[in-house]
C-alpha cells in the first residue's frame, strides 16, 4: 500500500512543484508540520519510562477517569497517536483493562479538538514563524545535550517550532495561491459534496497518517477561503474516520486486547462520523448557537469548524460512553484470541516493546509462562498432575501409584516448553530499543536470572529422574520410600510457592516471609540426610543406595532453591524501592543455617555434607 | 512561626539526606512493629498447639522472625546514628 502511494505520489508532487510555487509551499508546510509531530512524539517518549506510565496507571481506575486522561493527555501532547500507542502497549502488557483503554481512546478523540481550537483561535491570528524560530534554536540546543530529559525537552521545543513553521507555510501559501487559483470554484454543494469531501478527508488522513495534520490543512485552507465551510465540515468528518486506519495498522503487532481496542477505536469514529453526516444540518444549527454563546463572529468559520469538531466527538462520547462495558463484552465475543500455544511466547509482542514499563512487564509475564511450563515438566517427571499437589494425602497417594515411575521425556519437554520461550525472552531483552533506566535494567537482569534458575531446576530434575525410576522399581521398600519423600517435598514446595503467590497481596511482609520457605528447604535437607544416615546405620539400605540418595537429595535441594529464587523475582515484582527496607532484614544463607542449627541442635555435625 | 522553627525547616529542606534517613527509620520501625505482631501470634500458636511437627514449624518461623527483628534493630540503630551525625 505504502509503495503504491510512493509510486503515485512522487510524480504527482514533482508535477505539482513544477506547476505552482505555492503548491510547493503548501506541501512543504505539511511536511514540516508532520516532521514537527514526529519530533514532538520523540520528545514525549523521553518522558515515558516512568512518569507518564505511573500517571496512566493511577488515573485509569474508572471509565470516567480514563476518559479524562485521554482528553488531557492528548490536549497536552497534541498527539492522539502517541496516546493510542501507549494505551495499546499497556493493554498488551496486561497493565490496563480494555474498558479503561476504550475510555482513554474516547477521550483522546475529544482531546484532538483542542488542536483545532488552538490553531483556529491562536495560530491564524499571530505570526507563528516569529515564535517558531526561537523555539527551533532552543530545541536544537537542548537536543545536543547528553541528559535524556533535556534532550526530550529539546525535541518537544523543536517539534513545536516545526509545527508553527509548518502552519505558517501552509497559511502563507494558501493566501498566495488565492491570486492565481480559486479552489472554491471546485466546491461541491449538497449531499454529493458532503460525501465526496468526507472521502477526501478520509484519504488525506490515511496518506498523512495524522488527523491533526489534515485538520491544520483544512483550517488554513478555510481561513484563506480556498474551501467552503460546508466542505470543510465534511473534510473534518472524513479525517476523524481516517485516523482509525493508523490505529488499526498500529494494532497489527499487538495481542488480542490491542486488536479489540483498535476495533473499539474504529467503531467509535465510524459511529461518530455517521452521526455527524446524518445530523449535519442540526450540527450546523448547534454550532451557530454555541458560537453565539461564545461570542464568536458569524463569519469566523475556522473557530466554528473547531466547535463542530468538538461537538460531534462529544456526541460520540455521549452515545457510546455509557455502553463501554457492553462494548467490551461484544468485543470479547467477536475478537477471540488465537488458540493459545503453550509452547510459544505469549506476551512478547511489538506493542509491549515500545515503552520501558510495558517491556519489563511483558518479560515478567513471559518468564511466569516459562515457570508454569517448568512446573509442568517437574511434576510430570514424578508422574504428577497439578491437581495431585492440592492436598498432602492426595499427593502421597498419587506417589504410591505404579504409573508415577513411567518415563517422562524431559529433553523433549525442555525442547518444546522451555527452550523456545527462554530463547525468545533473551532475544526480546537484547532487542530493546529504548534507553533503559537503571531500575528497568536491574529488573531485566533479575528476570533473565530468574529464567536461568528455572532452567537449572529442570536440569536438576533430569539428573534426579534416573534414580527416581530405578529405585521406584527397587524391591527395597526403604529406598522406594525415600525417593517418594524426595518427590513429595519437591511437590510440596511447588504448592507452597503457589500459595505464597496467591496470597501475596494479603501478605504484609512478602519478602521476609520467603525466608520461611528458604529455611524449610534447609531443614528438609537436614532431615533427609539424617534419615539416610540412620537407614545406612541400621542396614536398611546399602551404602550405594545411600550415596545415590545423598546425591539426589542435593538435586532436590537445588530444584527447590532455584524455584524459590525464580519465584522471588517473578512474584515480588513491584518497585524494588518498595521492598528496600525489608531487604535489610532478610536472612542470608548462613543466617538461615544458624536458625536451623538452633532448632536442630545436632545440625553442625551434618552441615558439612552439603 | 518563630525564627528557630523557620531555620530548622530550612535546614531540613537543604539536607535531603537527613529527611531520607528519617523516612527510612520510619519505614523500618513500621516493619519491626509488624514483625513483633507476627512474633506474638506465633508464640500464641505454639502455646495452643499439641502437634510436635507443627510446633517445630512455628518455632522455626519464630526463630527466623527473631533474627529478622534483630537485624532490623541493628539497621535502625545505624540509621539513628546517621541522623545524629547529620543533625
Amino acid at each position: 500500500m505504502q509503495n503504491i502511494l510512493l509510486i503515485l505520489g512522487v510524480p504527482l508532487l514533482i508535477y505539482g512543484f513544477w506547476l505552482s510555487k505555492d503548491f510547493t509551499g503548501i506541501a512543504a508546510g505539511i511536511s514540516i508540520f508532520l516532521f514537527g509531530m514526529l519530533a514532538l512524539e520523540q520528545g514525549f517518549n523521553a518522558f515515558t519510562g516512568g512518569t507518564l506510565e505511573r500517571i496512566l496507571r493511577k488515573t485509569t481506575r474508572t471509565n470516567w477517569r480514563s476518559l479524562w486522561f485521554g482528553i488531557l493527555a492528548t490536549s497536552l501532547m497534541q498527539s492522539s497517536s502517541l496516546v493510542s500507542i501507549i494505551t495499546i502497549s499497556f493493554i498488551s502488557a496486561g497493565l490496563l483493562e480494555l474498558a479503561a483503554g476504550i475510555g482513554v481512546i474516547f477521550g483522546a478523540n475529544l482531546g484532538t479538538s483542542t488542536g483545532a481550537w488552538l490553531i483556529a483561535g491562536f495560530g491564524l491570528k499571530v505570526n507563528l514563524s516569529e515564535y517558531a524560530l526561537p523555539l527551533l534554536v532552543f530545541g536544537i540546543l537542548f537536543i545536543f545535550q547528553g541528559h535524556k530529559k533535556i534532550k526530550g525537552l529539546g525535541y518537544i521545543l523543536a517539534g513545536l517550532g516545526f509545527l508553527f513553521l509548518g502552519i505558517h507555510y501552509m497559511k502563507e501559501s494558501f493566501e498566495a495561491i488565492k491570486e492565481t487559483l480559486d479552489l472554491v470554484e471546485y466546491a461541491i454543494p449538497g449531499i454529493r459534496g458532503l460525501l465526496i469531501y468526507t472521502l477526501m478527508g478520509f484519504a488525506a488522513t490515511i496518506i498523512m497518517q495524522s488527523s491533526h495534520a489534515t485538520m491544520v490543512l483544512i483550517i488554513t485552507a478555510l481561513a484563506a477561503h480556498q474551501i467552503t465551510y460546508e466542505n470543510a465540515l465534511a473534510l473534518a468528518i472524513g479525517s476523524n474516520v481516517g485516523t482509525t486506519v493508523t490505529a488499526i495498522l498500529g494494532s497489527l503487532g499487538a495481542n488480542v486486547e490491542g486488536k479489540r481496542l483498535a476495533a473499539a477505536h474504529f467503531l467509535f469514529n465510524m459511529v461518530t462520523g455517521l452521526l455527524a453526516l446524518a445530523l449535519i444540518k442540526y450540527f450546523e444549527v448547534c454550532v451557530d448557537w454555541v458560537a453565539q454563546i461564545l461570542t464568536i463572529a458569524d463569519d469566523n468559520y475556522t473557530l466554528k469548524l473547531a466547535i463542530f469538531h468538538s461537538l460531534f466527538n462529544l456526541l460520540g462520547i455521549m452515545v457510546l460512553f455509557p455502553f463501554i462495558d457492553k462494548l467490551v463484552k461484544v468485543l470479547e465475543k467477536t475478537i477471540k484470541p488465537a488458540k493459545s500455544n503453550i509452547f510459544k511466547p505469549k506476551y512478547l509482542n511489538n506493542s509491549a516493546a515500545g515503552f520501558p514499563e510495558t517491556f519489563v512487564e511483558s518479560v515478567r509475564l513471559e518468564t511466569i509462562h516459562l515457570y508454569e511450563n517448568a512446573i509442568h515438566i517437574v511434576l510430570k517427571t514424578f508422574g504428577l498432575h497439578r491437581r495431585d499437589i492440592l492436598d498432602n494425602d492426595l499427593l502421597w497417594a498419587a506417589l504410591q501409584k505404579e504409573s508415577t515411575r513411567s518415563y517422562y521425556d524431559i529433553d523433549g519437554g525442555y525442547e518444546k516448553r522451555i527452550k523456545g520461550i527462554f530463547s525468545a525472552i533473551i532475544e526480546f531483552i537484547s532487542q530493546a530499543t529504548f534507553s533503559r533506566e537503571l531500575e528497568q535494567s536491574s529488573k531485566l537482569y533479575w528476570l533473565r536470572n530468574s529464567g536461568r534458575h528455572i532452567v537449572e531446576a529442570i536440569k536438576d530434575t533430569k539428573h534426579l529422574q534416573k534414580n527416581w525410576i530405578r529405585y521406584g522399581r527397587s524391591p527395597s521398600t526403604e529406598a522406594r520410600h525415600e525417593y517418594q519423600k524426595i518427590a513429595f517435598q519437591i511437590a510440596l514446595m511447588i504448592r507452597e510457592i503457589e500459595q505464597f503467590r496467591q496470597k501475596i497481596d494479603q501478605n504484609e511482609l512478602p519478602l521476609l516471609s520467603l525466608d520461611s520457605l528458604k529455611s524449610k528447604i534447609e531443614d528438609d535437607d537436614l532431615q533427609v540426610t539424617r534419615q539416610i544416615e540412620k537407614l545406612i546405620r541400621e542396614k536398611k539400605i546399602t551404602s550405594q543406595t545411600g550415596s545415590s540418595l545423598i546425591n539426589d537429595s542435593a538435586y532436590m535441594y537445588s530444584i527447590k532453591s532455584n524455584l524459590v529464587k525464580a519465584a522471588e523475582t517473578l512474584f515480588l515484582h513491584k518497585s524494588p524501592q518498595m521492598f528496600r527496607p525489608e531487604l535489610k532484614l532478610t536472612l542470608d544463607d548462613s543466617e538461615i543455617k544458624q536458625v536451623i542449627e538452633k532448632i536442630n541442635p545436632a545440625y553442625g555435625q551434618n552441615s558439612d555434607i552439603n | 512561626m518563630n525564627i528557630i522553627k523557620l531555620v530548622s525547616k530550612l535546614q531540613r529542606f537543604f539536607r535531603p539526606e537527613l529527611k531520607k534517613n528519617k523516612a527510612h527509620a520510619k519505614e523500618l520501625q513500621n516493619i519491626l512493629d509488624k514483625l513483633k505482631k507476627k512474633q506474638q501470634a506465633l508464640e500464641n500458636e505454639i502455646l495452643l498447639n499439641q502437634d510436635p511437627e507443627l510446633i517445630k514449624l512455628f518455632q522455626t518461623e519464630l526463630e527466623i522472625i527473631r533474627m529478622q527483628h534483630q537485624k532490623g534493630i541493628a539497621a535502625l540503630h545505624e540509621i539513628y546514628q546517621n541522623i545524629k551525625s547529620l543533625s
